[in-house]
């Protein structure tokens, strides 16, 4: 009984009525404030400005990034030779004022502006821009976006360590403090439009020199875009300062910006109806479950989108390796029902690969794209008539219960049901995760597989060029001569209408070989209150200068 | 004291056989850390990164360097968020993850027990019955229907908390909420069948006879034995609160270790996974051996024993 007794003791439970009660209940609240204590709060009132901005930025490094949401966050903060223009989203003069374009088109000489300055007070050099893209290209630091480089002369034996005895180096040098001169290999038309991009920003090599991996970390690091980073905290937020040495700084519409890396659709709808974000600036941020809901709403904004989702043949595997069999697959998928059905968020079935809409580019006549009569007499045309003899096939997807990849399941179920009906084959399914489908995707270890391409900056060689031979991206063992050749002639042709009939008659060889079958356009998505919201205007490449951003006060 | 010591110490060689284990494991997995839908320019740069990470070694070899950097205090860089290194990200997720875990444990302590008291008080009426559902209720219903649910009435349709983040006592109610009620439930039950096993028993029968005063047999005399289960559970439930507080992070964007811990795997980040799983292993290990030590202090059976 004592022993007992003693128990009781520790436990302060000593009263009838359970007072004792209460005061773990007091201990409860001290332990919750105490643990909220240590946490930094959202110092000061909230931003101006607050994006929902997708998932957590891999990286702010203009050099390691891949994603679009690291790019909005990265662009506000480094600017290179160009940025884009807020409306258009065409190249305009950023940190050089002007250039001038030698006869053949193949030298470039930028001119910087006057007395601009890094975030720190030092003056930005065309030595700035020697380093920073020099270091872009540096193969120890990996950068995925390199190959946007090789248009430069020298850029790609740089890159891939081909001329490690040269003297030469890429081709890009700075004359004096304001002068940078890049050589190109060929003329390209659209060089102008790859200098927006982030991975040819101008970056701090002297603070890099400092802290080489962490030092976008560091505090105040100097920066050439509009904005200073304050600070970067994982899963919760980056604010983003006004630079106030940004050469454009009277245009700078927002003081303070939040970018909060939300991955989950809900909880950036929860946020943005609650008033406590401004913007959802991702197409994977509109949950698809209540999307009918949010089509009728004033606040959600669709768009045409440069990018296409698409599956890819593995070519040098029977069947695949006929072309009549790739486009009687292509000829069944019935487009419409995919996007009428499963996506259900405006998108446009593709009948080309290249999006419609891309600068300077259109394919002309629509191409028949749903034929399940002539998808049956090409099946029977290479030896399989009414799917006889095909052997067994395996449809090969990256899937997800839940996200944008949920949808990756049912279009792969639905063209199954389709291939069955129109060509009676039998398709397996087949479903890995992410990274493990992209290394079998790379070494071809797929029959068919589901796919899609982001065009990086607004032109058809973009999505074109990633078929050529030699391309890494290619991933379909599809090698085709004429069509790298037009390629490579269209990229050296200057005139406009010349160019896009090159690029025609490689798409064309692109469709009629099919090692991809296109299935439709993506749609950009927004929501924001257009009364509220200012200075957001679609465009196709779907990026947004958040300097032009401003939201109305008083709200 | 001495045996407590002892079993501490037992953790290192623990904690080398997790590690090594992890280490090996996220190595076998398909799917490289550096695989993307963009490939590098070509395979030469691709193994020139790996190689920066030791991965073109031999994993033996792999795990040495490892070492070497766990002395210093040094779990290595991310291989997906290639400008920090692991270390900072445990710095700014695990005060959140520790906040948030150690709060849903005293929630669910102390409303499992208040509720499991009252539910073997009042055992045989209504209220006892409604209360014993309630508790069933909390155990079914999962954190994420639960979440949402609290999401949508607590914080849309009746705006009193905020529906995401981790940054003032405020923000902290509804994720804690639905940490912690799964365990109440769970506690309350342990507790109700604990205390009527005690009433049950001989001792109480006496103390009954004698003519103690019921509220005084529950509180003084049954309590502190139907308790003691809830004492041997809270270790596994600390550390289950502390490492399954991943569907709740998500859903309440709270930035804590639960994300990084299954996105790590999903992205290969190796160095991540070795350093996450060896950080909450450790916190697993070190709760259970303070929980057993305390159990060993409140219980005279288990003290005597040894």
């Amino acid at each position: 009984m004592s022993k007992i007794r003693g128990r009781a003791d520790i436990f302060n439970l000593r009263i009838p009525g359970g007072s004792g009660l209460p005061c773990i209940w007091m201990v409860w609240v001290c332990v919750l404030f105490a643990a909220m204590g240590c946490r930094p709060g959202p110092e000061g009132r909230r931003a101006d400005l607050v994006i929902a901005n997708s998932v957590e930025p891999e990286s702010l490094d203009p050099v390691f990034i891949t994603g679009q949401a690291d790019a909005r966050v990265v662009e506000s903060l480094f600017e290179g030779l160009l940025r884009i223009d807020p409306e258009s989203a065409a190249p305009v003069p950023g940190l050089a004022a002007s250039w001038t374009v030698s006869e053949d088109s193949r030298v470039y000489t930028f001119s910087l502006r006057p007395g601009i300055r890094w975030s720190d007070g030092r003056p930005i050099t065309a030595m700035d821009f020697e380093k920073s893209w020099k270091r872009a290209l540096d193969p120890a630091n990996a950068a995925r976006y390199a190959g946007l480089m090789f248009a430069i002369e020298g850029a790609e034996a740089f890159h891939t360590r081909r001329d490690e005895k040269a003297e030469s180096g890429p081709g890009f040098r700075a004359l004096d403090d304001q002068t940078f001169e890049v050589r190109l290999v060929e003329p390209r038309s659209y060089f102008l439009h790859l200098l927006t991009m982030p991975i040819f920003a101008a970056t701090p090599a002297h603070a890099i020199l400092e802290s080489p991996i962490r030092w976008i970390l560091e505090e105040d690091v100097p920066v050439s875009g509009a904005y200073c980073l304050e600070w970067w905290r994982l899963n919760d937020s980056i604010r983003v300062r006004r630079n106030p040495l940004y050469w454009d700084n009277e245009n700078t519409r927002s003081e303070v910006v939040d970018f909060l890396p939300i991955s989950n659709p809900s909880t950036a709808l929860n946020l943005y109806l609650m008033g406590d974000v401004d913007v959802i600036w991702d197409k994977d941020l509109v949950p698809t479950h209540v999307v009918d809901e949010l089509m009728g709403r004033d606040d959600f904004h669709q768009f045409d989108y440069l990018g296409t989702y698409f599956l890819r043949f593995n070519t040098t595997l029977k069947p695949f390796d006929d072309p009549r069999v790739r486009r009687a697959l292509s000829l069944a998928i019935d487009r419409e029902r995919i996007t009428l059905r499963i996506t259900r968020a405006g998108e446009k079935p593709a009948a080309t690969f290249v999006p419609s809409g891309t600068h300077g580019y259109d394919f002309g006549r629509t191409p028949v794209i749903h034929n399940p009569s002539r998808a049956r007499q090409l099946l029977a045309e290479a030896g399989y008539p009414d799917g006889k003899g095909f052997p067994p096939v395996e449809y090969y997807f990256n899937g997800a219960s839940s996200g944008p990849a949920s949808n990756h399941q049912k279009i792969a179920v639905e063209l199954q049901a389709m291939w069955k009906e129109h060509l009676n084959i039998q398709v397996k399914l087949k479903k890995n995760e992410w990274k493990v489908f992209l290394v079998d995707q790379e070494s071809l270890n797929y029959q068919v597989s589901r796919s899609s391409w982001i065009g990086d900056y607004n032109d058809a060689n973009t999505f074109l060029e990633i078929f050529t031979s030699s391309e890494s991206n290619n991933r379909t063992g599809w090698k085709n001569s004429q069509f790298d050749a037009l390629i490579d002639q269209a990229n050296r042709t200057l005139d406009g209408d010349a160019r896009e009939s090159l690029l025609r008659q490689a798409e064309f060889i692109l469709l009629e070989e099919a090692p991809i079958a296109p299935v439709y356009f993506y749609k950009g998505t927004h929501m924001f209150d257009a009364n509220r919201v200012h200075g957001i205007h679609f465009n196709i490449l779907d990026r947004h200068p958040v300097r032009a951003v401003s939201v109305s006060p008083g709200h | 004291m001495i045996h407590f010591i002892k079993r501490l110490a037992m953790m290192i060689p623990l904690m080398l056989v997790i590690s090594l284990l992890a280490f090996a494991l996220v190595r076998l997995a398909p799917g490289g850390p550096f695989s993307g839908e963009r490939s590098f320019a070509n395979e030469q740069i691709l193994k020139e990164l790996e190689a920066r990470y030791h991965l073109d070694k031999p994993v033996l070899v792999q795990y040495g360097y490892f070492l070497r950097d766990l002395l210093r205090g040094d779990l290595g860089m991310s291989m997906k968020y290639r400008n920090h290194t692991v270390n900072d990200i445990v710095r700014q997720g695990l005060p959140v993850s520790m906040a948030l875990g150690f709060s849903a444990f005293v929630f669910a302590m102390s409303t499992g027990i208040t509720l499991g008291v009252i539910t073997a008080w009042k055992k045989g009426d209504l209220t006892g019955d409604l209360l014993a559902l309630l508790a069933l209720l909390f155990i079914c219903v999962p954190s994420m229907v639960l979440g949402p649910i609290l999401i949508l009435i607590f914080a849309v349709y009746i705006p009193l908390f905020p529906t995401s983040f981790f940054h003032t006592p405020w923000h902290a109610v509804l994720p804690v909420l639905t940490l912690g009620v799964y365990y109440s439930g769970k506690i309350s039950r342990l507790v109700s069948e604990g205390i009527q096993d005690a009433l049950a028993s001989d001792f109480i029968r006496t103390a009954r006879a004698k003519g103690v005063s019921p509220i005084l047999l529950l509180f003084r005399h049954a309590l502190p034995m139907g308790i003691l289960p809830v004492v041997s559970y809270s270790g596994p439930l600390l550390a289950d609160l502390l490492t399954g507080s991943f569907v709740v992070e998500n859903l309440f964007q709270i930035p804590g270790l639960g994300t990084f811990l299954v996105n790590s795997s999903l992205n290969r980040d190796h160095t991540m996974i070795v350093g996450l799983v060896l950080i909450y292993s450790t916190l697993i290990i070190f709760f259970n051996i303070v929980v057993d030590s305390l159990y060993a202090v409140l219980d005279p059976r288990i003290r005597s024993s040894r």
